[in-house]
């Protein structure tokens, strides 16, 4: 399988050679901004798996002494209107943040890949009435469809997941069609057909290798998407619900606060801007290393 | 031109029939029945049987489809549950409250995102594109939310400049809208610097610079009536951001409009009612780009020609 990878028939890479040319990598590394996004995103992944040992206290310790304690005391980051300390909270709530944007990410992805891969390659009738039904999806305005899902799934962290995954699987569809379309008349796959290999075959080793690259860059730039999403649903009550700490749902809770412990709600707001805007500084990162040709010419 | 814009109008009340259907559908197929949900564990067997009756619920999907769209072409989009008043009663009270948030901020995205992403564009690596380009990045990663509460915090508490929520004058309409445009204003900033310094690169720039138009000039006339077709298309995609934005920004500062009553017909099952305020939601969002895409004529006459 090997050799047939870096045969001639298979002119691009994968993303994962792309990154080891030194060429991508030079670019991602040269750039303080993408480097300033993947810090931000190592950070946070770390923060929300190591959370049980970074967390100063137990993010449901109720202190009721402590209550509205303001930052920089007691606490590094103060206390809400539960004396519950809010640096463990946050630590916590990464965890709800990052778990539920990255499995929708998975479940648009895949669902996005295997819709997009079968009406890309196939078409057919098929093809006109699965990218109808996406067009469909697309076509309600930004926020309304997962809340709608939400609704009608009901709240907590498996649905708001599956509302974020299903609300975002036709913009995947419609990247990896449009892919598709380019690929299947290249000339390595016109090759790899003339010489007998099966369509499964094709598609494993000649597809999808060569949309791996977008795929990730819309991937990462998607995760800032499902974090602001999943922070809107729980802000709204329909998301991860209380005791789980999540960002969206504290500052719901301390905005009855806001006149007398304004850092109550502040605070997760700030960690919700930088979670959404290392991931948007690592997509446009790697955008620029993997696919020179999507930046724009002038500077 | 006819011919399109008819084929366009039928296409769009095509796409929001299905949409009814979708909705009908997932309300349908999901795991628990809404009478229970509604009724709660005490209800005798004889009361929930009623309820499913009086919501239809006891028919096939395919004839409740079919009952809701004739009603709907009578004006008539069932019955609010909780609020014992129909819905398109508390729609037509609630739509123009949202109708005229969403105006506003329409207006100050213009109004703001335009010029920030013209300064920006025209020219590139000046300290004005750095602070706007730093601008519009932060405004994109805020969430609505939290902006509204860190507004409502200065403005109404701190400086007391504005009322902290509710509706009346035009004081209780500046910080919401500030708070909705907040993203819509980074994102057409963004779009504009980018469409034009792409046009600026372009050979009849440098005609229009030869001739000894002034730079400024060739900017306004030249770049940005060609960069206009993205920016018109980012604008009417940033309109379902905005009603998005409208949910959030309503349940921030307690308006009375379309997005709370969507809300509050979610926490309380109130099928009906959501059923009605995504109808109107989604018809308006696909309202707004059938006229974008009908402006391109009016800007590009190529494609008019099409």
């Amino acid at each position: 399988m090997k050799e047939d990878r870096s045969s001639p028939l298979n002119p691009q890479s994968s993303v994962l050679s792309t990154l080891k040319s030194s060429r991508a990598l030079r670019r991602f590394t040269h750039n303080p901004l993408s480097i300033t996004g993947l810090i931000l995103v190592v950070i946070l992944t770390l923060a929300a798996i190591l959370a049980p040992f970074l967390a100063p206290q137990d993010p449901a310790k109720q202190s009721l002494l402590d209550k509205r304690s303001l930052p920089f005391g007691k606490y590094l980051l103060g206390a809400d209107q539960f004396g519950r300390d809010i640096l463990s909270r946050l630590i916590y709530g990464a965890r709800s943040s990052l778990f539920v944007a990255f499995f929708s990410v998975l479940i648009a992805l895949t669902g996005g890949i295997v819709i997009g891969t079968i009406c890309g390659y196939w078409g057919g009738i098929g093809n006109t009435v699965l990218m109808r039904l996406m067009d469909l999806m697309l076509s309600f305005p930004y926020l309304l469809l997962a809340i709608f899902f939400v609704a009608a799934l009901g709240p907590g962290v498996g649905n708001t997941t599956l509302a974020i995954g299903i609300w975002a699987l036709p913009t995947f569809a419609r990247i990896v069609r449009a892919a598709v379309l380019g690929i299947k008349n290249k000339d390595y796959v016109t090759a790899s057909r003339a010489v007998g290999a099966p369509s499964h075959r094709i598609i494993l080793w000649h597809v999808i290798p060569n949309f791996v690259a977008p795929v990730v860059v819309y991937a990462t730039l998607f995760m800032a998407n499902a974090i602001m999403m999943e922070a809107a649903l729980s802000f709204l009550g329909l998301g991860v619900q209380p005791p789980t700490p999540s960002w969206g749902e504290m500052i719901s809770s301390g905005r009855n606060l806001l006149m007398v412990a304004p850092h109550v709600a502040t605070i997760p707001g700030l960690a919700i801007m930088l979670a959404v805007l290392g991931f948007n500084l690592l997509g446009d990162g790697l955008r620029d290393a993997l696919d020179p040709k999507m930046k724009t010419p002038l500077k | 031109m006819l011919f399109y814009l008819v084929k366009r109008l039928l296409a769009s009340v095509l796409v929001v029939l299905a949409m009814v259907f979708i909705v009908t559908l997932i309300l349908d197929i999901i795991p628990g029945d809404p009478v229970m949900l509604m009724l709660g564990d005490t209800a005798t067997p004889a009361t929930i049987a009623k309820l499913r009756h009086q919501l239809g619920l006891d028919r096939p999907l395919l004839i409740r489809y079919g009952n809701y769209v004739s009603n709907l072409l009578h004006g008539d989009m069932g019955h609010s549950i909780r609020e014992m008043a129909p819905v398109s009663h508390l729609i037509g009270t609630a739509w123009p409250r949202t109708l005229q948030l969403t105006a506003v901020a329409m207006l100050l995205t213009l109004m703001v995102g335009l010029p920030l992403g013209i300064i920006s564009g025209a020219k590139p690596g000046s300290l004005s594109d750095h602070v706007s380009r730093v601008g519009s990045l932060l405004g994109l990663c805020m969430p609505v939310f939290w902006i509204g509460l860190v507004l409502m915090y200065v403005f109404s508490y701190k400086l007391g400049w504005f009322p902290v929520g509710g509706t009346g004058t035009w004081k209780h309409l500046i910080l919401p809208a500030v708070t909705m445009a907040a993203y819509t204003v980074a994102t057409l900033a963004r779009m504009t610097r980018s469409s034009l310094m792409e046009v600026l690169g372009e050979d009849y720039i440098r005609t229009a610079r030869a001739k000894g138009l002034s730079y400024g000039a060739v900017v306004l006339f030249h770049g940005l009536r060609n960069a206009f077709i993205p920016i018109i298309t980012v604008f009417g995609m940033q309109v379902g951001q905005l009603m998005g934005g409208a949910i959030l920004t309503e349940t921030v500062f307690a308006w009375p409009g379309l997005g709370r009553l969507m809300v509050g017909a979610i926490l309380d099952r109130d099928y009906p009612l959501l059923q009605g305020t995504v109808l109107v939601f989604a018809s308006a969002y696909i309202f707004i780009n059938l006229l974008v895409d009908l402006s391109y004529g009016l800007i590009d006459p190529q494609v008019s020609q099409r």
